[in-house]
């Protein structure tokens, strides 16, 4: 057994006020460990973008903790909370999400600045990570001048730069169209493969549940049943 | 750096916006300028007009006379006292006076008025009293029983140029002193009505007349620069001692009451015009800020710090206001510079502390483009803090769900 990577104990987020209260995530635990390809599966509200979220302190639980390379994020506030995600968390959104002000190389240099990494490693790290995701030549373009595959590619890259504990990719496919989904869900499958790195993925996308080695189905906010293949 | 160009790029990304901006941060800071550069420059000008006219910038007497003039508070070594004044370089000239009340008669008519002896050449130099003779001549440096007189003193004896007038008062040692001068001059422009009922004499002729010896009752320094006068005077003071050294702003007090007040009332025009701009810049911080809820969220989710994303809504609206001022500065020169030259009169002369103002005139110095260009920096600035800090609390998860 690999590392574990995450540890969602006992989590539940309950939302709505007085008598009216929903549950989007019900008492779920899950241990997400290295080098996994795992799929948060289910129809919609049925509580995984909010499990998702919960796993990356994005939002915070009303019950239970998040335990990410051993420290609960679930305790943390403000910078140290941002400054954890930034070392130990990528993402990557449905509606890709870059920074439209910055070229390719920049969003993908975003973090490293963060981290304050020297100029001569971000370099080499970013034109590395874009030859990984296959977007040589195109480092100079702004988000608007890519196509949609292309600007996924680079909030991949974004997401891989930092060499993060885990990568949560929030529907990443839905705002692509099969051919270039099916490209990207290719490309991610084998940097998990080559590079051990460990993708969680919130999903209904038929594409994705194929390539992934471990599924979890949700269904009201509870985990219904899982899936390793 | 990052944040520096990421706030340069987010300037020139919402390119109407931040022209907007930009113009109404200038708007502000050059009309706060040119507000300023006016009131202080037709000030400047009025003062220069009030302390040439006669009080000069700077004035020496014995000690109690500026309270309770008298003919024998007066000053015994007015050369020593002419040597030291001349040691400081900002002092261009000085000039002593003798001061007295006479009874001034022609014909069946007397009058009172107040007698002053000067020093003709070295008055000329220091006050501008010689070029307010309207008819006649200025006295000369011969020691004679010339006199000059205020129009309204002429009026009152009705006198004209040639025509003589017997002075009558008590001398220094108890004395009655009485002479027969003769009129060679009358000054039509007196700056106010105290001034018109002078009347000039030879400084030899009224010492002799008030029998005072080398005795004087006022020493009148003109500077480079009026606003150093108070400096000037402490610094004088320092010297001598002995004596009583006032700025034109004591010796003037109720004028220069009267200009402060006014002065006060710009500032309050100035903080609502401030005001006013405050709100249309946060008005536009804060439609910036909304707009890129998503942004900033995204930005958070990924690592940045609050105090960074409020670092970098700061920096966005300082280098606005920058660019801003950088503009403005020099439609605020050339505006000011204009208005230095040719003024905006008034539809009816405005009289503050006795001086009547027919002109607003502008000023071009460093002071109004400094406090103006720190006001509206830091008015800007400052009501950039609650976007600021709104952007940096954005709960990323809410965030990146609007739209």
């Amino acid at each position: 057994m690999n590392k574990e990577v995450i540890f969602i104990d006992q989590m539940s987020k309950e939302y709505g006020h007085l008598d009216i209260i929903v549950k989007a995530v019900d008492n779920i635990s899950l241990k997400i460990h290295e080098g996994e390809f795992t799929a948060l599966v289910g129809p919609s509200g049925s509580g995984k973008t909010t499990l998702l979220n919960l796993m990356s302190g994005l939002d915070t639980p009303s019950h239970g903790r998040t335990f990410l390379a051993g420290k609960s994020i679930s305790d943390m506030k403000g910078n140290d909370l941002s400054d954890y995600r930034r070392d130990h968390i990528g993402f990557i959104f449905q509606s890709y999400n870059l920074i439209p002000v910055l070229t390719a190389f920049e969003n993908i240099e975003y973090i490293l600045l963060l981290q304050k990494i020297p100029i001569s490693e971000r370099r080499e790290r970013v034109f590395s990570i874009l030859k990984d995701v296959g977007l040589e030549g195109k480092e100079h373009r702004r988000p608007t001048e890519l196509s949609g595959g292309q600007q996924q590619r680079v909030a991949v890259a974004r997401a891989m730069v930092s060499r993060p504990d885990i990568i949560l990719a929030d529907e990443p496919t839905a705002n692509l169209d099969s051919h270039t989904g099916s490209a990207l869900l290719d490309m991610m499958k084998e940097l998990n493969e080559k590079k051990k790195i460990t993708f969680v993925f919130s999903t209904h996308d038929q594409m994705i549940m194929d390539r992934a080695k471990r599924l979890v189905f949700l269904k009201d906010g509870r985990i219904d049943r899982e899936e390793i293949r | 750096m990052l944040f520096l160009k990421l706030a340069f790029r987010n300037i020139f990304r919402q390119k109407r916006r931040s022209l907007f901006t930009i113009l109404s941060i200038m708007g502000s800071f050059v009309l706060c300028s040119m507000a300023i550069g006016l009131v202080y420059g037709t000030y400047g000008k009025v003062i220069d007009a009030f302390t040439k006219g006669h009080s000069g910038h700077i004035q020496i007497h014995a000690p109690g006379f500026l309270e309770r003039p008298s003919l024998f508070k007066n000053i015994k070594d007015e050369e020593n006292l002419t040597k030291k004044i001349a040691a400081n370089k900002d002092i261009i000239s000085s000039t002593p006076r003798v001061l007295g009340s006479v009874l001034i008669s022609q014909g069946e008519k007397t009058t009172g008025a107040r007698l002053i002896g000067i020093d003709p050449e070295r008055e000329a130099r220091t006050t501008s009293i010689k070029e307010k003779i309207g008819e006649g001549v200025f006295l000369s440096t011969t020691i004679n029983n010339d006199i000059v007189l205020g129009h309204t003193l002429a009026k009152i004896l009705a006198v004209k140029i040639g025509d003589p007038i017997i002075l009558m008062t008590q001398a220094a040692d108890g004395s009655m002193s009485n002479d027969k001068f003769t009129v060679i001059g009358i000054f039509t422009e007196a700056s106010d009505a105290m001034e018109a009922r002078n009347a000039f004499v030879h400084i030899k002729t009224s010492q002799d007349f008030l029998v005072l010896g080398s005795r004087i009752h006022e020493m009148v320094i003109a500077l480079n620069d009026y606003s150093k006068s108070t400096m000037i005077s402490k610094n004088l003071k320092k010297v001598m001692p002995a004596y009583e050294v006032s700025p034109w702003q004591d010796i003037e007090a109720e004028f220069y009451k009267a200009m402060t007040a006014d002065q006060t009332g710009i500032w309050i025009d100035l903080g609502i015009m401030l005001f006013i701009v405050s709100i249309g810049v946060l008005n536009t911080v804060l439609m910036t800020i909304l707009e890129r809820t998503k942004e900033f969220g995204i930005l958070k989710a990924i690592g940045t710090r609050p105090q960074d994303i409020f670092i970098m809504v700061i920096l966005e609206t300082t280098i606005l206001t920058f660019i801003s001022l950088f503009i403005g500065m020099f439609f605020a020169l050339f505006i000011n510079y204009k208005l230095s030259q040719i003024g905006i009169p008034y539809p009816m002369p405005i009289e503050i502390g006795g001086m009547a103002l027919h002109h607003l005139y502008g000023q071009v110095s460093f002071f109004n483009l400094w406090v103006p260009a720190l006001v509206v920096s830091l008015s800007s600035i400052g009501v950039s803090i609650i976007p600021g800090i709104r952007a940096a609390k954005i709960v990323p998860v809410k965030a990146i769900r609007s739209t």
